[in-house]
């Protein structure tokens, strides 16, 4: 050193050495502290972006699986509405097809009993025609005091008959 | 009379120590004012009374160089 | 050692025992209270009483062996004392910064080799710190320079590092590098460099000629000035806060004699622990606002 003139005291040296210590101290905490805290921690950033992105995805894959359900659901619904709705037709048709027929018995039940009781009521109407003639004959030969002629007899009744059928009528 | 110089020579810290006061009665004003910008509030004051600062300290310096050697 | 002493001595002793005993009797007295609140503050006179009288008693034997206060003096030296290394006439500080260096390297190789493959998804403890500190350094480097490159938040959380630890050091009875103009100059000059790097980069050569004489080049001459000015500024705001926190420990110190057990840690907890981390907030920033403004 001192064959080159040189005096290294005379040099500011503490600059040099101070400058470059810094520099040292730079480049190792840069390497072995901060770069990889930084690391780790922008790993983790994106790591949990990534779960995140992920949840996102499986949230609109189960969103799009329950719209999936829901269609489904409503589909399902539909059909049942359809099911009962054909049921209920079928049977408010067959229900109506019963009360046809019942009702159809019904009225020949009922026409039947009306003709047997119309049926009823000319007889009896006959037979006490018959029983009246018979005692209005007994009650006039009594009173007459003979035998009336057939003749007599039929005319006789036929006016009677007129005039109380068409007095129970006036009356 | 190397002593004396030195006292003379922190007379600016004085100045910085008033202004100072000044600053940070402004900063708390501007705080109460508004809240929600007391983090800039301040990292401005800090600047500022750095700034403010750097009087008293090279009179410190000039008084230190005076006074011991 | 004198009679003072001896009396010194023996009072503390006896206050010291004297208190003691109170507060055995007072702790027995207590056992048996159901709210240990309310025991503690029942004990908490004879337990002063106690730190004091044993703090009393320490100060007077260290005072017996180191010889007393020495009074209101002090040896200061604007530079630090100077070590011959072979040819090389270096700054004791400068040595302090080296092993200062050694030291982070080291903890930097331990923090790697085990304390970093421990690293879990869930901050905790000493990662939770660093994760924050990391951070932190990050948004403020972003906030105040912008998005200039990945080096310049290395860089700063290399500094406050670096500022940190030479805080420490003058807790281990070193003379701190801060205390010395050639280390803050040096971090200055850094500082000085990247701000024209970056000033270059960004701009170009003739940007940043033309960004100088920007007004009219009249002006020039005192922008290049008030360029210079900045390192010059960064490095005596350093070196001059931190002399003054020394020199105040210091005096504090010799004042006080054996007296200063436990009284400079109380002040220390100021000019060793807050007034260094805030001068390491105001160089960065300082630092990050000149970058800033030779980029704009």
């Amino acid at each position: 050193m001192e064959s080159l003139g040189l005096d290294l005291s005379k040099i500011p040296i503490d600059f040099l050495l101070n400058i470059l210590n810094i520099v040292l101290l730079f480049v190792i905490v840069r390497s072995l502290a901060y770069k990889p805290i930084r690391k780790f921690m922008d790993a983790r950033t994106a790591r949990v972006a990534a779960e995140a992105a992920k949840a996102e995805e499986k949230a609109a894959e189960a969103q799009k699986v329950k719209a999936e359900y829901e269609e489904k659901l409503q589909n399902c619904e539909a059909e049942t509405q359809a099911h009962r709705q054909a049921a209920r037709r079928e049977a408010e048709a067959e229900a109506d097809a019963i009360r046809a027929e019942a009702h159809a018995e019904a009225q020949s039940i009922l026409d039947d009993a009306r003709a047997r009781a119309k049926q009823e009521h000319d007889e009896t109407l006959g037979t006490m025609q018959r029983d009246v003639v018979d005692l209005a004959f007994g009650i006039s030969e009594k009173l007459l005091g003979h035998s009336i002629t057939d003749a007599d007899t039929k005319k006789m009744a036929d006016r009677l008959f007129d005039e109380s059928l068409s007095g129970g009528k006036a009356s | 009379m190397t002593p004396f110089a030195a006292a003379l020579a922190l007379l600016p810290a004085l100045g910085a120590g008033i202004m100072m006061g000044f600053a940070t009665s402004k900063a708390v004003d501007a705080t109460a004012r508004q809240p929600e910008a007391s983090g800039k509030i301040n990292s401005i004051l800090l600047l500022g009374l750095a700034l403010a600062e750097s009087t008293a300290i090279y009179s410190f310096v000039i008084a230190l160089i005076l006074a011991v050697k | 050692m004198d009679t003072l002493t001896g009396i010194k001595l023996a009072a503390s002793a006896v206050v010291f025992v004297v208190f003691l005993v109170l507060w055995c009797k007072k702790r027995h007295d207590t056992l048996s209270e159901p709210d240990p609140k309310k025991a503690k503050k029942k004990r908490r006179l004879p337990f002063f009483g106690m730190v004091i009288s044993a703090w009393f008693f320490v100060a007077c034997v260290v005072n017996l062996v180191t010889g007393g206060p020495k009074g209101i003096s002090l040896e200061l030296e604007m530079f630090s004392p100077r070590v011959q290394l072979g040819p090389l006439s270096v700054a004791r500080t400068t040595l302090t910064a080296y092993v200062l260096l050694g030291v982070i390297a080291v903890l930097c190789i331990l923090f790697r080799l085990i304390a970093y493959p421990k690293f879990k998804d869930e901050p905790k403890g000493l990662q939770n710190l660093l994760e924050a500190a990391v951070e932190f350094v990050d948004k403020f480097v972003h906030d105040n320079a912008g998005d200039l490159s990945p080096v310049l938040p290395a860089y700063m959380f290399s500094v406050a590092v670096l500022l940190i630890g030479c805080a420490a050091s003058e807790l281990f009875g070193q003379r701190p590098p801060t205390s010395d103009v050639e280390f803050t100059l040096s971090l200055a000059l850094c500082t000085f460099y990247l701000l024209n790097y970056y000033g270059v980069r960004k701009k170009g050569l003739f940007g940043r000629v033309k960004s100088l004489a920007s007004p009219s080049p009249m002006i020039m001459p005192m922008r290049i000035l008030s360029d210079v000015a900045a390192p010059v500024s960064l490095a005596c705001r350093l070196f001059g806060n931190m002399l003054g926190g020394m020199i105040v420990m210091d005096l504090l110190k010799n004042s006080l004699g054996g007296y200063a057990v436990g009284l400079t840690s109380l002040a220390g907890l100021y000019f060793n622990l807050f007034h260094p981390l805030i001068q390491t907030y105001i160089f960065i920033i300082l630092s990050l606002t000149f970058i800033r403004e030779a980029t704009e």
